[in-house]
Order: structure tokens, then sequence, then C-alpha cells
């Protein structure tokens, strides 16, 4: 299990192939929205987890086992979106300052991917409120409520120990309750 | 569920709420079949030019992921750029790759390419007909998969895109593309947080009117933006044969941008299909989903099914916003029998309630 074959044919030939469909069919949607939820944007979730499998399968060599692999999946589609949400907020910045200077064609304004989402959003109280929590409340809350992982899965696939999940969710938890009663 | 070890038992009813309206959120969204499109990624997209060693593959499907993983930001296609902010998201936050089994038009690599290079799917813009009658004219979108070298930097990968852009010849078999920039390529693009500067060979191509070639320019403002992914970075150009203008109207001395928010429509063409992409090919018993955008009188735009050339289905439909802005449409087409089909969003004109004053289709197959 532990062999390392960087530049063997045999480990990321068939058996990664093999692996990457299974996953995919088993995992796909779910990792898609997944990504989704998190960034708002069906394009940016197809490719973040597009991006997820062609890593995964890269480094099969190393995982070469179908649990860690998605847990490696999980990882990825995660730190991803939050990179997503982080460069998309850098963008935002820098589109709010270019705004205010002039071009001989003027300056553009289209929406953000984040705007959009709000103009379509269903309403849903709670999925609102979810969305004004902290990252990592938010997170959490997404991972619990809707893949439905184990306090153990979450706290891997953010990279953060027990006790913190523990305590996001709570917090996350408690404010969702109160959002919701304030809005409603 | 796997395990109820985070909460307590009395915040079950806030929890199953909660659970259920995330599932029925998810819901809302059909992710599309892309296996086909990451299998071609791990196994055909990574290329190594001459010498051909097996050694080199592992190399260059590191050098892939590293360019997934990886935007440098703000370094020239020379290589004479700036780098001011490392490790950014992938290319997906600016590049969106079509889905599954569409036809994409892929470019190939250029011959003079001796290092390893990877392909990418790039947004360009093209300037093409937009109504039925062929008399106006706007921009179109399409994601082409485009060798890049492996590691490229956004000014790179938006050559490359500019290139595509020029380029409107793959297109024009079945689409109503034209090519203003025939004859002219581009030499050099470089990128900074202020400025994109791109180099082209020639003026651009005679015979077009106007409004094409004011288009012309624009995609490949639009294209360069697209690809840097940095927001609308004002776009300048210079002509190596030291034209002062392009076109015989444009000046290089000035820059050029897109235009604002409620102008969009001077650009881009009224509708668009965003899904189903060209050919796409869904599975039989799937429901078929058409969604786009358009930017029509009151927001409301007519659709048809078409199977072998007649209408068996249509409707109508309301965008997200009716003109000036631009607004997004969705149409449940439910699941369809196997066989090929075209679907057509058009605008009829408010003037006569006859004539078609924005038009687009796109082909797919069930099977």
């Amino acid at each position: 299990m532990t062999e390392r074959r960087e530049g063997g044919p045999a480990v990321g030939g068939w058996e990664a192939d093999s692996a990457l469909t299974d996953l995919y069919a088993a995992h796909w949607h779910s990792l898609v929205r997944l990504s989704w939820l998190l960034v708002r944007d069906q394009h940016v979730a197809e490719e973040t987890v597009q991006d997820a499998f062609v890593t995964m399968h890269s480094r099969w060599s190393q995982l070469r086992d179908q649990d860690l692999a998605l847990a490696y999946l999980r990882r990825c589609v995660v730190n991803s979106s939050r990179s997503v949400l982080r460069h998309r907020k850098v963008e935002e910045r820098y589109l709010s300052a270019e705004t205010r200077a002039r071009t001989a064609h003027g300056m553009s304004t289209t929406p953000s991917a984040e705007t959009r989402a709000l103009e379509h959003a269903t309403g849903d109280l709670l999925v609102a409120a979810l969305g004004r929590l902290p990252r990592r409340q938010r997170e959490v809350l997404t991972l619990r409520y809707f893949l439905d992982l184990s306090e153990a899965q979450i706290a891997d696939a953010l990279s953060i120990s027990a006790g913190s999940v523990k305590a996001h969710a709570h917090r996350g938890l408690a404010g969702l309750r109160s959002d919701v009663e304030v809005t409603s | 569920m796997t395990g109820n070890d985070m909460f307590d038992s009395d915040d079950s009813d806030f929890e199953r709420q909660l659970r259920e309206s995330l599932h029925r959120d998810a819901e809302r969204i059909s992710p599309r079949d892309r296996r086909t499109e990451i299998l071609a990624m791990v196994h055909d997209d990574t290329r190594v030019a001459e010498p051909r060693r097996r050694w080199l593959i592992p190399v260059a499907a590191a050098a892939s992921v590293a360019l997934i993983g990886t935007i440098v930001w703000g370094i020239s296609s020379t290589g004479a750029g700036q780098q001011v902010t490392p490790a950014a998201p992938s290319t997906s936050t600016t590049a969106p790759a079509p889905s599954g089994s569409a036809k994409v038009p892929v470019t190939n690599p250029s011959p003079s390419a001796t290092a390893a290079t990877t392909q990418v799917a790039l947004p360009a813009y093209f300037v093409g007909a937009s109504s039925g009658t062929g008399d106006r004219f706007g921009l179109y979108r399409e994601f082409v998969r485009t060798a890049v070298p492996a590691g490229a930097t956004p000014a790179q990968k938006a050559k490359a895109a500019v290139e595509v852009a020029m380029n409107a010849q793959p297109f024009t078999n079945y689409e109503p593309y034209i090519q203003p920039w025939s004859g002219t390529t581009v030499q050099d693009l470089a990128a900074t947080p202020s400025l994109i500067t791109i180099t082209l060979s020639g003026s651009g191509a005679n015979g077009f009117t106007k409004e094409q070639t004011r288009l012309a320019v624009q995609e490949i403002v639009w294209t360069a933006q697209a690809a840097i992914g940095k927001g609308t970075i004002p776009v300048k150009f210079a002509v190596a044969d030291g034209s002062a203008t392009l076109f015989g109207a444009y000046p290089t001395a000035q820059t050029y941008n897109r235009p604002a928010k409620d102008l969009l429509y001077q650009d881009l063409a009224p509708i668009w299909i965003t899904s189903p992409e060209r050919d796409h090919e869904f599975k039989s018993g799937a429901a078929v989903v058409a969604t786009g955008e358009s930017c029509a009188f009151e927001a409301t735009t007519q659709w048809q099914l078409k199977k072998s050339g007649a209408a068996i289905r249509s409707g109508t439909t309301t965008a997200s916003s009716g003109c000036p802005l631009r607004g997004t449409w969705k149409v449940d087409l439910g699941v369809l029998a196997a066989g090929d089909y075209t679907f057509r969003m058009y605008e009829v004109s408010m003037q006569d309630g006859k004539g078609i004053v924005a038009e687009t289709s796109k082909p797919f197959t069930v099977r």
C-alpha cells in the first residue's frame, strides 16, 4: 500500500481510471451540488469538481483507496470553493475601485456571481440565513446537513479539529435560529 | 446519516428543516455530465512535444495539475511581466469548460511549440449575425479547448484565447460568425493589474461595416478580459506595422473596455443559448433543460423545439430581466424521445408582432 510508483504506468492506468469512473458515478452529482451550495455558480461548481477529479486521478498512486480518494475529493472541492469565494471578493473589491475611474469606453459593472445568485434565490429563509453565516460555520453545516458527514469526516474535509467542528456547528445553528426568528 | 455526534436531540426538528432546505436548494441544479471530458483531460489532453519519452508523461501530468491549481498573475506572454499575486483559484473561475459530450472545437497547438503543453477550455467571443435576416450582429461566447504551455500565465492563456477569437473559421460551418480578423494574428499580450496590451500583426480585414468592425474590436476586449479573469481591465492595442488605428477607425492611442451593465446590449447578441451546448448528447430518460441569456423587450422571448426541421413544441419564456438589462432564462423540456433536435430561441418584433429581431439555435441529440 505504501508503494510509490510516480513514473510507472500501472498504478496510474486502469486502476486510476476505474476508481475515477466509480467515484464519478457515485459522487459527481453530490459533489457538484456541495460546491454549488458554497459558491452559488453551477459552472464554477462543475469546474471545481472536475478539477478535483483530475487531480485525484493524478494522485491515485498515493491514494489507491476509494475511501481515501473520496475524502481527498471532498477536501479539494471545499478548498477550491473557498478559493473561488476568496478570489471573487478580491475581484469585487477591485471592480468596486475600478468603477470609480473612467476609461475611453466606460467601465463595466458586470454583476458578480454572488449578485446573480442572490437574484435567483428562492427565498428559502434557512438557506438565505445559512448564506449569512461566517464561512466556516456555513461549511460545517453544509457538510453535515447536505452530505450527512460525521464530525470526523467534516474535520478531515476542512482540516480542522473535531472540537472546532463541534464549536462551529453549535454557533452556526444558534446563528441560524436567531436569524430565522428575526426574519420571520 | 452517518452519526448524531454533534447536536442535541431537541435540535432535531430544526436540523431536519435545515437538511430538507439544503437538499431542496441543491436539487435546483442538474449537474451536467463531464465524465468524458475528465477522462479526456487525464489521458489525452496533456501532450509533450518531441522528443516523446515515457518518463516525461508524468512530468507533463504534474505540470497540468499545477496549471489547474495555480494562477500566477500578471506575467506577459513573453515573460516580461511582473508577478503580483500567487496561488489564486483554479482556471475554473474564469474559464468554465463545456460539458460532457458536446462537440467542442479544439484548436491545434502551435507547431513551433517545443515545451510541454496542456489543453484548457478558454472563453472566446465571436462576432455573429443575431437575427435571421443577418442584418444585425452581436457577440457570442464559445468555450474552446486549446493548447497552452504547461503552467501558462493568465496573459499566456489570454493570448491563446484571443488567437482563438480572431479565427472564427472553425465555427463558420454551423454558426453565423464573420471573420473580420482574417489575415491578422496576435503577436503579444501583456497584462498588468491596470492594463492589458495586445500587439496585433495588422489592423484588421477590409470589407466589413462600421458596426462589424466595432464588434471585432470588442470581441478581443471581452475575450482578453475573460481569460485574464480580473475584471474589466482596460485594453490597449498596438499594431506591429505601426498603424495608428484598427480597421482605419479605432485609434490605438486609446483604451477599450466592455460597456456598462445597462449597455451590454451594444456588444452582446440579444439571445444566447448556454445549454444545451452545440451537439450535446443527452442520455435517454434524462430531463432536458435549456438555459440562456437574453436582452429582450419585457424580458419575453419565444422558443421552439424542432425535430427533422419541424417545430414539435413551442412556448414563451420570461427572463430574469428585460432589456436594457441582460437576464437569464430557463426552459424545462422534460424527458425527450431519442433523436436529433434543435432548440431555437427568438424574439418577435414588438412593432409588428411578426418580424424576428433576434434568434439563435442549438442542435442537440438524445440517445
